[in-house]
């Protein structure tokens, strides 16, 4: 280790060397600063908060937008073709059940000028189911239950998941013991069971009680992850700002951790709906969704055996392509919306 | 000799550690664990002292962000323990922090001018829109940075501009003492030189106390009046900072002195160097008697026996708990 030309060795404290030795390097400090005033240049960029980037780099995601742009046109179809449609779904064509799909006939229309023209047009574009209602009609009308479902129930679970995650990781300590605990037996309770009891006890299903239901048995994802959020950002080093000038809890939970703890409460809940109108589907599937006349795109798809061997599969099919588009939709704005809130992405 | 603005009087700071099911308390890390200190009004007293030695947790337990277990902070007279929340949140007003990461110690979401108003909004200081963007505009100026930035993001700044925010940001209350917790160890050395600058034109243009958090000796030299060296939740040596760099009297001291590296290759090839034993030992079961003696090359069966008191070597300023201290 020592060569031969070093000069003798020094004790560390060997007064004068050893001194002049930090001086220079004191020196060499403070060569790149003759004052501390050096103005720093300004950033370039406008002032783009977090979510106006975020939103600018959503839009930029292809993919993303298509598919919130298929996803609006659905909702809007939903929401505003059944008070166009009144009664449409559940007017039962007697003389016409199964149907047939795409049956176009030759129709004349008159314009107002008093001309007619022809145009191929179909009773029942969808064609219609056993009791020959209208298969459009009631697969627009089951959109909208299950985007109501999915929404509310998600709205739901940010409020359970939200609220109780926020005050478990914030106050921590036996609190969020309790909670956790409480978490624990609501996974640990079989959600199909609940339903039936549900359902048992109310004696039927409307779609309040469903998304209830939905709600109560579901938050805890969402409860976990605010949870986890609210433990990391408590202890981050701007909240210890925050509190070191004397900021009240209350504000520390508003204007600090929450804004922060967001972008993967949004990431989680957007592709949580997708995964409840699949829950609704299902449970309509197995006849505890809501009950007939009123179409679910679930119920819709009862008794689908039947159906496909008796040569009706385009009742099976419309419904199933409504809740795979849909359901897809959703996740591919969810990939999307990640992409655009992650910050390793800046 | 000035008067003590802070003063802390057998200061401890224990972490329980809890473990099993029932979360049952069965130890505890004993971060700062008996410190007596005082702070002069308009000194800045540099401490040092390895990662995980609790000087962090000191500074913070001294401003109360963590809850101390035991002990006295006297701030101006008044036994900060003893505040309420109302009466710890008008404290708050005179004492201020600036912390290490300038990247993890602002709030992403706000705009430079919203983290600013943000204490001037907790303590009712320069009411009126106008007051407050005068005010802010005059913090952004006084650290060096334009006014016109008040809308921008911590993101679009780089760490030296970030660390001028924060250190804005702890001006804001117009406090008298401020805790610098290793304010300078995460940024470039050039970017260290203007910040140290700074805290020391401020220091003088506002009449502020500084405690001096760091594990970079040089620096703290530069910087402090005074120094502290703490050691596994205990202050073991303190004095002037010309002193102590001269003639350590503690072995932990004059082990840290001999790690600084030195520019100069011939200097640097030659020196000795202290190479310590061993790791820090455990906080949460201290060694008995002096806790460096497991590390120590001076040590003696008296070291295991009972722990040196800090005033056992005491030449006018300069103090050091060793039985067998180096000679100056």
């Amino acid at each position: 280790m020592a060569e031969k030309e070093t000069p003798a060795p020094r004790s560390l404290l060997a007064g004068d060397s050893f001194t002049k030795a930090v001086a220079a390097e004191q020196e060499l400090r403070l060569a790149h600063a003759d004052q501390d005033l050096v103005t720093t240049e300004i950033p370039e960029g406008g002032e783009l908060g977090f979510w106006k980037l975020a939103l600018l780099r959503f839009l930029r995601h292809r993919v993303a937008t298509v598919s919130l742009a298929i996803l609006a046109t659905i909702a809007v179809l939903a929401i505003f073709v059944p008070i166009l449609q009144g009664n449409l779904y559940r007017d039962q064509d007697y003389r016409n059940p199964y149907g047939a799909p795409f049956l176009f006939h030759s129709r004349q229309l008159a314009l107002p000028a008093g001309i007619t023209i022809t145009v191929p047009w179909a009773d029942h574009l969808l064609g219609t189911d056993d009791l020959g209602r209208d298969e459009l009609a009631r697969l627009i009308r089951g959109g909208r239950v299950s985007l109501e479902v999915g929404l509310l129930a998600m709205l739901g679970y940010i409020i359970i998941g939200g609220s109780l995650g926020a005050i478990a990781g914030y106050y921590g300590g036996f609190l969020d013991n309790l909670l956790m605990r409480f978490t624990d037996v609501i996974i640990a309770m079989p959600f199909i069971l609940v339903v039936v009891a549900v359902t048992a006890a109310l004696g039927g299903v409307t779609l309040q009680t469903l998304i209830m239901v939905i709600a109560f048995t579901g938050w805890y994802e969402i409860g976990r992850l605010m949870r986890a959020q609210f433990l990391f950002l408590r202890e981050s080093e701007f909240v210890q700002a925050a509190r070191a000038l004397g900021a009240s809890d209350f504000r520390i939970i508003f204007r600090h951790i929450l804004p922060n703890s967001l972008a993967p409460i949004i990431v989680s809940a957007t592709l949580g709906v997708s995964g409840i109108i699949l829950l609704e589907a299902a449970l309509g599937f197995l006849g505890y969704s809501i009950p007939y006349p009123e179409p679910s795109w679930g119920n819709m798809l009862q008794g689908f055996e039947d159906k496909l061997l008796r040569d009706q599969t385009y009742l099976v099919f419309f419904p199933s392509i409504a809740l795979v588009v849909t359901a897809l939709c959703i996740n591919l704005v969810g990939d999307g919306i990640r992409d655009a809130l992650d910050p390793r992405q800046r | 000799m000035p008067e003590a603005l802070l003063e802390a009087r057998g200061l401890k700071t224990w972490f329980p550690v809890r473990s099993g099911v029932l979360q049952r308390t069965t130890g505890q890390v004993r971060a700062v664990d008996g410190v007596d200190l005082e702070i002069r009004r308009g000194e800045t007293l540099g401490l040092v002292g390895e990662s995980g030695c609790g000087k962090s947790t000191l500074g913070r337990s001294l401003l109360r962000l963590v809850e101390p277990t035991a002990g006295q902070i006297l701030f101006k007279g008044k036994d900060l323990l003893r505040l309420g929340p109302a009466g710890m949140r008008r404290m708050r007003r005179e004492m201020a922090m600036i912390f290490q990461d300038p990247f993890a110690s602002l709030d992403p979401r706000q705009t430079v001018g919203g983290i600013l108003a943000e204490a001037l909004e907790i303590h009712g200081l320069h009411q009126g829109a106008r007051q407050r963007q005068a005010r802010i505009a005059e913090l952004l100026d006084v650290v060096g940075l334009s006014p016109a930035l008040a809308g921008r993001y911590p993101h679009e700044f780089s760490g030296g501009q970030r660390q001028r925010i924060g250190i804005a940001r702890a001006l804001a209350v117009d406090p008298s003492f401020i805790v610098c917790d290793e304010p300078i160890s995460a940024l470039d050395v050039s970017i260290q030189a203007q910040i140290v600058n700074l805290l020391e034109r401020l220091q003088e243009q506002f009449k502020l106390t500084y405690l001096f958090i760091a594990h970079d000796l040089s620096v703290v030299k530069h910087i402090s009046d005074r120094i502290a060296v703490m050691y596994l939740g205990k202050i073991v040596e303190m004095s002037a900072a010309r002193e102590l760099y001269r003639a350590p009297r503690h072995p932990y001291t004059a082990s840290l002195l001999s790690a600084i590296p030195i520019p100069d290759p011939a200097v640097e090839r030659g020196r000795e160097r202290i190479i310590l034993k061993g790791d820090v030992a455990s906080p949460i079961d201290p060694p008995s008697g002096c806790r460096f003696r497991t590390r120590c090359f001076k040590a003696q069966p008296r070291c295991a026996e009972s722990e040196p008191p800090l005033d056992t070597v005491q030449v006018g300023e300069h103090r050091a708990a060793c039985y067998f201290p180096l000679e100056p």
